[in-house]
């Protein structure tokens, strides 16, 4: 009824919905869609008809090939012939057209261009990938080779052959098993990441840090954080800093007047007037922290020095737009207000800016060196003695030596056949990551005269430190300090640090196992280390770790043992006994083993945090607590 | 005047937000935060007694999301594939604030960052 009234254009309609208005605006009709709905029905009447024939006659190949071409021939005429009926406005169905449609399987002929129409028609409504489709047509499947009909729903290859519903299906369940694989993928690649981020991807993050994500990721739209504390500010703080999104923008967000201490680990997107503002916005500052802070201009840390009146501590990473005529002018009028200074990577520090620093600063209790390579000599280094309050001291990593951190050549050692082999089995690509290779390496040329008046951190200026502010050192950090010999232990270390807690002797090469074994035993004026880093003294094995244990089992927290290649498994097992343990690396320990990192998790209620980088003989089989990070196995890859 | 429950007996208890809404959730869930967990294991409080807790300082809208969120915690708990908990953006600072409150987890934050920060500075 409708379906008449909607064919013919030009007829006086009664009242329509709104939707049968916009589908005919649209130009869908529903004659249209019925007229499909009807030739499907066509084809499958035709398909069981062949299939039945098929069955009842046998099954005769060379007649198949010849009926089934007849059969595309035949439909494509009654196609044809209907097309033609629709366009005299007849009725487009009856029986009669269907049995029609049977009964000239035989003899049909002509019929070129069915499909071709049958594509012109649809062409209208389908959209562009199906266009290519000979529709409703009938097609060998580019897969199993069988025929079957394409329609609306057939699934096509990428170079454009068309598949039957039954293999469609398999490459369905192809598809969702690559699609299930690349989310295994994804998810393992996750969970290296968060090992190496230290997270706990087990734990639920607590609702704050949850809320901090949330700050973090629409900070630009941030007006004001408002009063959410300081340690709230601070995580936030660190995030940006991480992300290195701290624009000048952002740092408004976290200068508030009353601020005690700000700390910005990065400060390279900052331009110098917003590094200004942090004395004029928070001037009751006490600490600061200023990380990568080349930008930092003679002028800012004037500035500093006059504006910030009750500062007291400063970081300063990478300052190297600061002249030397700067540094004197601000150490000046700092003066003995100063009780920590933290300085790194510049070349504008030398000889006569420590000399300046010692004398206006007297009361300093926390100095820290690290890489300044423009210091020439050891004259400077003495000088720190005068620092009657020194409580925190590291000098990492002077001198020219140093200047251009990890170009040298890899350190000159005897290695032997085994080690070569050794090396070679680890320098898989699984062993990219490498924590060493972050550390300068450099020729440490002992025997030669011209060198060694170069040389800034030598044994005498340690031994006459120690000798004068060592009893009340709580951390000595001499990184990098490879002049430095068992003296440095034997005459300055071990007499006078009766408070030390952190030790850190990174790459002093030339220390000997007896001399820090002798450190350790019966030491009796130190109650203990808290944190100890060996890192690449080579020279050190398992007396040296034994006596270490013996000494400090009840406090050792934090233990950095990396490329040890002198300790064995005796010495490994010592560490058993250490219940504060938390973090240990023991990467490039070669002798490591599942069953000393077994071992350490049993026996160490506090171990978070294990590191084995290119130990090999930690496998995939090492049975760890979970949430415990075990970081470097060979076997972890992603 | 309400009966008076033994705190072990009642599954259940209730959080009152400063405008009136009540949300009653279960206990190990309110237990998760370090402060109702607190309020409610006393026994000399009131708050134990009756298993309600009012929280003067926190609006209806964000006492529901802290209630969502310790559901979510005891239900994920120790499981993996845990979803994204959901938190809208307007009201993140103010959940935040509510947070510490409730979650005064930052003595064990500090002395995590101990080992971490104490050689740097």
């Amino acid at each position: 009824m409708s379906r008449r009234r909607g064919r013919t254009g030009g007829e006086v309609r009664g009242p329509n919905s709104a939707l049968t208005e916009f589908l005919r605006g649209q130009g869908i009709s529903a004659n249209e869609i019925r007229a499909r709905h009807l030739e499907r029905q066509e084809q499958r009447l035709a398909m069981e008809a062949l299939g039945a024939r098929g069955e009842e006659q046998g099954v005769e190949a060379e007649n198949r090939e010849e009926d089934l071409e007849n059969e595309v021939r035949a439909r494509a005429e009654a196609e044809k012939r209907r097309n033609r009926k629709r366009k005299r406005g007849e009725s487009d169905s009856d029986d009669e057209d269907d049995e029609d449609f049977v009964d000239t399987e035989g003899g049909g002929a002509g019929g070129a261009g069915g499909p071709g129409r049958l594509r012109s028609r649809r062409r209208r409504q389908t959209d562009r990938n199906e266009e290519e489709l000979a529709l409703d047509g009938v097609d060998n499947c580019a897969q199993c080779k069988c025929r079957f009909t394409v329609t609306v729903y057939t699934t096509q290859t990428a170079d454009g052959k068309v598949l039957c519903r039954k293999c469609s299906a398999s490459s369905k369940e192809k598809k969702s098993a690559d699609a299930a694989q690349l989310a295994v993928r994804r998810q393992r690649k996750k969970l290296a990441e968060a090992l190496l981020d230290g997270k706990d991807l087990l734990t639920i993050p607590s609702l704050q840090d949850q809320c901090i994500a949330t700050v973090v990721k629409y900070i630009d739209d941030v007006e004001a954080l408002g009063d959410i504390g300081a340690i709230n500010l601070q995580k936030i703080s660190r995030i940006m800093t991480r992300n290195r999104r701290l624009t000048p923008v952002i740092l408004k967000l976290f200068l508030d007047p009353l601020s005690r201490d700000i700390e910005l680990w990065d400060c390279s997107s900052l331009t110098h007037d917003s590094l200004q503002s942090i004395a004029s916005f928070c001037p009751h500052l006490e600490k600061l922290v200023l990380g990568m802070c080349g930008q930092l201009k003679n002028e800012n840390l004037l500035y500093y020095a006059t504006n910030l009146p009750n500062l007291k501590s400063i970081y300063l990473d990478g300052p190297f737009l600061i002249n030397k005529e700067t540094w004197i002018t601000f150490f000046e009028a700092v003066g003995p207000r100063l009780e920590e200074f933290h300085v790194r990577s510049t070349h504008r520090i030398d000889e006569e800016v420590i000399a300046n620093l010692v004398i206006n600063c007297p009361n300093l209790t926390h100095l820290t060196f690290h890489r300044l390579s423009n210091i020439k000599g050891n004259t400077a280094i003495h000088l720190i003695a005068d620092l009657a309050h020194l409580e925190h001291l590291e000098l990492s990593y002077l001198g020219d030596d140093y200047s251009q951190a990890g170009t040298g050549p890899p350190p000159v050692r005897p290695v032997t056949v085994e080690e070569e082999v050794g090396r070679d089995m680890d320098e898989t690509p699984e062993v990219q990551v490498q924590p060493v290779a972050e550390d300068p390496v450099d020729v440490v040329a002992v025997g030669d005269p011209d060198a060694e008046d170069l040389t800034v951190v030598t044994d005498d200026a340690i031994v006459a430190i120690l000798n004068k502010v060592g009893s009340q050192l709580k951390t000595l950090i001499l990184d990098g300090c490879s002049a430095l010999t068992d003296r440095t232990i034997t005459a300055g270390i071990r007499p006078c640090c009766g408070e030390l807690t952190t030790l850190s002797l990174t790459l002093l090469d030339q220390i000997t196992d007896e001399a820090v074994a002798d450190l350790f035993t019966d030491w009796t004026i130190n109650p203990g280390l808290v944190k100890v880093s060996f890192r690449r003294c080579i020279g050190l094995g398992d007396s040296a770790i034994e006596a270490l244990v013996d000494h400090s089992r009840d406090t050792l927290v934090d233990l950095d043992l990396n490329s040890l290649q002198f300790v064995t498994s005796r010495g490994l097992s010592a560490l058993k006994g250490t219940p504060n343990l938390t973090t240990i690396d023991l990467g490039f320990v070669r002798s490591t083993d599942d069953r000393i990192v077994e071992a350490l998790d049993r026996s160490c209620p506090h171990l978070a945090r294990v590191e084995v980088y290119g130990a090999p003989k930690v496998t995939a089989a090492c049975r760890i607590t979970p949430g415990r990070k075990l970081i470097g196995r060979q076997s972890d890859t992603i | 005047m309400e009966e008076i429950l033994e705190p072990e007996q009642s599954e259940f208890v209730t959080l009152i937000s400063s405008d009136g809404f009540r949300f009653v959730l279960p206990r190990k869930a309110a237990m998760i935060s370090g402060t109702l967990n607190g309020m409610l294991s006393a026994s000399a409080f009131t708050e134990a007694q009756y298993g309600r807790v009012h929280l003067g300082n926190i609006s209806g809208e964000l006492l529901e999301k802290i209630c969502e969120y310790l559901c979510f915690n005891l239900k994920y708990k120790d499981r993996a594939n845990v979803p994204e908990f959901e938190i809208a953006p307007e009201m993140a600072l103010e959940l935040l604030v509510a947070a510490d409150f409730l979650d005064s987890k930052y003595l064990e934050f500090c002395v995590s960052l101990i080992p971490v920060f104490g050689s740097l500075i």
